[in-house]
């Protein structure tokens, strides 16, 4: 049976508008998480003991504060980063202030996937390079990161989809998109084939950053062609 | 030329020390193909890499034309690195460039125009064989093709000198033997100073002029090839170079078997067939591995002798005579 209340929101536009918001807010969080976390990941790998310049201080202490925030679950996080997001957008709810914490919840975890994927990188090549003469900057720009990129760009499928997981939580902050509709729409007033819908949108939308994802990897990747 | 004085290296962990290297003293003169071969984790590996400075050496000095390289400026050094090839055994190219702009890379590093570092890497493309293959990426490539790429990018800078760390180690005996001819043309016609670290004798005998026998982080010996294979001096050398006891134990004969060993103290003579003639024996060769270098034959060899024991001595002590050493297999 399908309710009034899904027909009704679907005829005003609003599932379709969940779409997007959930859309928007996801590839924003990612994008700006990337900002933040891709260097912050670079950082981590180049300082750790094994990387091209050493710095146990540096890298214990990004490491400690990456692993602070990774510890949060991400819901008890995203509340306490509020006051942030009001110092940032000098707003506290919606879906600016919404990004604002998912990014900073997301920013650890995507630096953790960066160094991950860089880690990779033989260290045969590094020593190849350093043979030749690279400065560390040449090593990260032109030997590390295009040799990490398809690892990298498998890495940004798992996190899209995390935060795209996280913006359903968003609804807490008055953030739209379709978890808001589930919560708000589906479960508060019982109307259980919104949940539903919700999360088979949701579902369509993760297949296909996924398949997108590995396909732009897939193509990149100069080792399997 | 390349001067190492008194190059030691210790690597420190809470584990305990490890001396890697032990007052080290090499000259690598200009032009030369200089072998430094020993056992795994004898310190081969760390010394050549103390050369360019990928490993800083603990103590003692490290000069290249002159110049001190452990108390050269960072930039310098980078620089510095550029007239001083390397390849790996494992090759080490960049899998997410193609062959041609592997061998563009270090030009791309140095600074060189795009144009200009694809011209220059075509001809070294040219040199080691692959025009064919300048679009194909490593993960195409056999191992042959891509330690032919690794030199082609080695030489792109036109170093002066070419490190080789195990080179040839992991590929097989044909294509060790193409690569050698590589190196040693690229030695002849380019003037390129080669220093090759290996575990393989033949690597040595192939292509080297000189060659130092490293054993337990220090230098056991050192001179012209000819010098080391006919005159081993240390026990190392001798094991490296000479018929090793514990190769071909599986031969199996009806009579009484004898090995015999070959120390380079015997030559010239046919002594299968003079021992067959002057004893009028029959001998059966069951197995041999034997190689003549500079007309002195080293190795070893099993045979069967015949089941009259009347002959079996007489055999013994003709080969007592003259000179040949053996043992009895059986």
């Amino acid at each position: 049976m399908i309710s009034e209340m899904l027909v009704k929101l679907w005829n005003n536009g609003l599932i379709q508008l969940g779409i997007w918001e959930t859309v928007y807010m996801t590839a924003l969080s990612t994008a700006f998480a990337y900002l933040l976390g891709l260097p912050l990941g670079v950082v981590l790998c180049v300082t750790d003991k094994d990387g091209i310049r050493p710095t146990p201080l540096v890298n214990r202490v990004l490491g400690f504060v990456v692993n602070f925030f990774r510890s949060i679950p991400c819901i008890i996080l995203m509340v306490a980063m509020i006051p942030v997001a009001r110092l940032i957008l000098g707003k506290s709810l919606g879906n600016g202030a919404v990004v604002v914490t998912l990014v900073i919840a997301a920013a650890p975890y995507v630096a953790r996937m960066v160094e991950a994927s860089i880690k990779e990188v033989g260290a045969g090549v590094i020593e190849a390079a350093q043979s030749m003469g690279c400065t560390n900057g040449q090593i990260v720009f032109r030997v590390l990161l295009p040799e990490a990129k398809p690892s990298l760009i498998h890495g940004s499928v798992i996190s899209t989809v995390t935060i795209l997981g996280y913006t359903a939580l968003a609804a807490t902050l008055g953030g739209t998109g379709l978890g808001q509709i589930a919560i708000i729409y589906g479960h508060q007033r019982s109307n259980d084939d919104i949940i539903w819908l919700c999360v088979f949108l949701i579902v369509i939308i993760v297949q296909l950053i996924q398949v997108l994802g590995t396909w732009i990897a897939r193509r990149t990747d100069k080792r399997i062609s | 030329m390349i001067e190492l004085k008194h190059l030691s290296k210790t690597y420190r962990s809470a584990a305990g020390d490890v001396e890697a290297l032990k007052d080290i003293n090499l000259t690598i003169n200009d032009g030369e193909i200089f072998g430094v071969i020993g056992l795994s984790g004898a310190g081969k590996s760390t010394l050549v890499r103390c050369i360019n400075l990928l490993e800083v050496p603990t103590d003692g000095e490290v000069i290249i034309d002159g110049r001190q390289l452990t108390s050269l400026p960072k930039r310098e050094l980078l620089e510095l690195r550029r007239s001083i090839g390397m390849i790996f055994q494992s090759f080490n190219l960049l899998e997410q460039r193609s062959v041609i702009d592997n061998i563009a890379f270090p030009l791309e590093i140095a600074g060189v125009a795009k144009a200009e570092a694809r011209k220059r890497a075509k001809e070294l493309l040219e040199v080691v064989g692959l025009s064919q293959r300048e679009n194909a990426y490593p993960a195409q490539l056999s191992g042959g093709q891509k330690q032919r790429v690794a030199i082609a990018r080695a030489l792109a800078t036109e170093p002066k000198y070419l490190l080789c760390d195990e080179a040839t180690s992991a590929l097989d005996p044909n294509t060790t033997a193409s690569i050698l001819e590589l190196l040693e043309s690229i030695n002849r016609t380019m003037g390129v100073t080669i220093i090759i670290i290996t575990h393989e004798m033949k690597v040595i005998e192939q292509i080297c002029d000189r060659v130092a026998v490293i054993d337990r982080s220090r230098i056991a010996e050192e001179g012209t090839v000819k010098e080391v294979f006919t005159n081993p001096k240390s026990e190392i050398a001798r094991e490296l170079i000479l018929p090793q006891d514990r190769v071909a134990l599986d031969v199996e004969g009806k009579n009484r078997m004898l090995r015999l060993i070959f120390n380079g103290d015997y030559s010239e003579k046919p002594i299968i067939s003079e021992l067959a003639m002057q004893c009028q024996a029959p001998v059966n060769i069951l197995f041999a591995d034997t190689k003549q270098f500079d007309g002195t034959i080293f190795g070893h060899m099993i045979i069967e002798l015949p089941a009259d024991r009347d002959l079996q001595n007489k055999i013994t002590a003709w080969l007592t005579d003259n000179g040949v050493s053996w043992k009895e297999e059986n």
